[in-house]
């Protein structure tokens, strides 16, 4: 069977299975990694039909090594949200343990505390709503506050009265249900702050 | 025949090398364009001074050549680099290399990018492996169309389509599985909620009033999602198939504002469905096009 090809890495194999024995030794791992890799992707859906796990875990792996895991959900969990924005107060903490006394309002993203467009710019809304609401990206947004806290410590080190504290307020306007929509006829908004957070602290 | 007989015919029965062509060419083309769409976050979350300065992965064994490259200097290289691979996948030139390097690209971003991907991160990464594994024979390449050698297009083993059709039909069949578990899915409200989300073109609240908009569109994915991957391998209903499921990527790309991708990223799919003697039929229009137009 043909296969002809000017790739070097081709030539090589076309070189290397020239040799009889080399060619049937190809020819059946390509059989055995084909049916292996086929039967892998065909039990992608085996586990939310029955519970099959003993055969489900080693096609898995195969998807692991092959850096080919999947999940097809495809917005089985329909999107809430409707607008989506991360804003960063800096300013100086009360005395007597108050709230914080704005000086400056940021975008959250690093390097250069550039604001996002949620609609246009996917990742960043992804990013955000992830990392700031899950338990389970707690490690994430920890480093985050880190880097912001450095990139603030960076950006107000020649000011002369620096501000001291940060804050993250989140803004997010959630479609509840279309019923409420129909009566409010937008979408309700709400924040949530965290902080305020110590510049320059670990 | 036997039944190993028919497991060992099913990986080598030839296809025209045209076919794993179009997939070559369509896939280079989408995968440039997502390392452009890729392009203004390459400061952001890929480099040491970005928003979170490790791959947002978390999992340390995975081949990402982003562990190694911090600076913005070295990111905006690997993407430079990698968008010359993917061009030159499409142009067919080193094309196995090509494929490779496109392959460790979308690993790579992958494992950066970590729980920030979404579904065209996973079906590029897929169909790139599945490219880099296939036979790419040799037409259809900017050597062939600068020489115009007109040799006819050879039979090369067939497994690299089959997976990758088979690789189709299992997006559909997961993402039904998975919607019919949905209660916004089973009561038809998942459009609503979709177009007023932040991933809606056109959000208005008339969208909430259109129970019977939102019933029907809902149902009908669901649908068509069912049935595409039967209709697909139907010889009889696959052209129609094919205009359904383009058409429904072709919906979400125009009524997202930022989906676009995604949608791009499910046609190397659909392409793979094209065999010989469809790819002759649709050469043979388009060689009576160029005559009649050009008399």
């Amino acid at each position: 069977m043909a296969w002809k090809t000017e790739d070097p890495i081709d030539r090589c194999i076309s070189t290397l299975c020239s040799n009889p024995l080399a060619h049937k030794v190809f020819a059946g791992g390509l059989v055995v990694c084909f049916w292996t890799y086929a039967l892998a992707m065909a039990t992608t859906s085996l586990d939310r039909v029955a519970s099959l796990e003993p055969l489900r875990a080693p096609l898995k792996l195969v998807h692991q090594v092959t850096r080919t895991s999947q999940s097809w959900g495809m917005f089985h969990t329909v999107p809430e949200q409707s607008e989506f924005n991360v804003l960063i107060h800096t300013g100086f903490k009360e005395p007597g343990g108050g709230g914080l006394v704005l000086s400056e309002t940021l975008g959250p993203i690093l390097p250069g505390f550039q604001k996002f467009n949620s609609r246009r710019q996917l990742r960043y809304f992804q990013l955000f709503q992830q990392m700031l609401s899950r338990d389970s990206y707690q490690q994430y947004r920890t480093q985050y506050y880190q880097q912001l806290s450095a990139a603030l410590l960076q950006r107000n080190g020649e000011l002369e009265n620096p501000p001291t504290h940060f804050m993250l307020e989140l803004v997010v306007t959630k479609t509840v249900t279309p019923e409420e929509i129909r009566t409010l006829r937008s979408a309700p908004s709400h924040s949530e702050k965290v902080g305020p957070l110590l510049i320059g602290s670990k | 025949m036997t039944g190993s007989n028919l497991l060992t015919r099913i990986v080598f029965d030839p296809k025209d090398e045209r076919a794993y062509a179009l997939v070559r060419i369509v896939f280079g083309c989408i995968a440039f364009l997502n390392i452009c769409d890729l392009w203004d976050y390459r400061e952001t979350l890929f480099s040491a001074a970005g928003i979170v300065p490790i791959n947002l992965d978390g999992n340390r064994y995975h081949l990402s050549l982003f562990y190694f490259l911090q600076s913005s200097e070295a990111v905006t290289s690997y993407f430079l680099f990698s968008g010359m691979m993917a061009l030159l996948l499409t142009f067919g030139i080193i094309p196995r290399v090509a494929a490779i390097c496109v392959f460790v690209w979308q690993v790579s971003y992958s494992a950066q990018l970590g729980f920030v991907t979404y579904g065209a991160d996973s079906a590029m990464r897929v169909y790139a492996f599945l490219i880099m594994v296939s036979p790419l024979g040799a037409c259809w390449t900017i050597r062939n169309v600068l020489t115009k050698s007109p040799s006819p297009p050879a039979q090369v083993p067939g497994y690299g389509i089959v997976l990758m059709r088979i690789q189709l039909a299992v997006i559909y069949i997961d993402t039904t599985i998975v919607k019919l578990a949905s209660e916004h899915w089973r009561n038809g409200e998942a459009f609503t909620y979709y177009m007023l989300s932040v991933y809606s073109r056109w959000k208005s609240p008339l969208f909430a009033d259109w129970a019977w908009l939102s019933t029907a569109c809902t149902y009908g994915a669901l649908l068509l999602e069912f049935l595409l991957p039967i209709l697909l391998f139907v010889r009889r209903t696959r052209m129609v198939a094919m205009f359904l499921g383009i058409s429904l990527h072709l919906m979400i790309a125009v009524t997202s504002s930022n989906l676009l991708m995604f949608s791009l990223a499910m046609i190397p799919g659909y392409l793979s469905f094209l065999d010989g003697r469809e790819l002759s039929q649709a050469a043979d229009r388009f060689r009576f096009f160029r005559r009649t137009r050009l008399s």
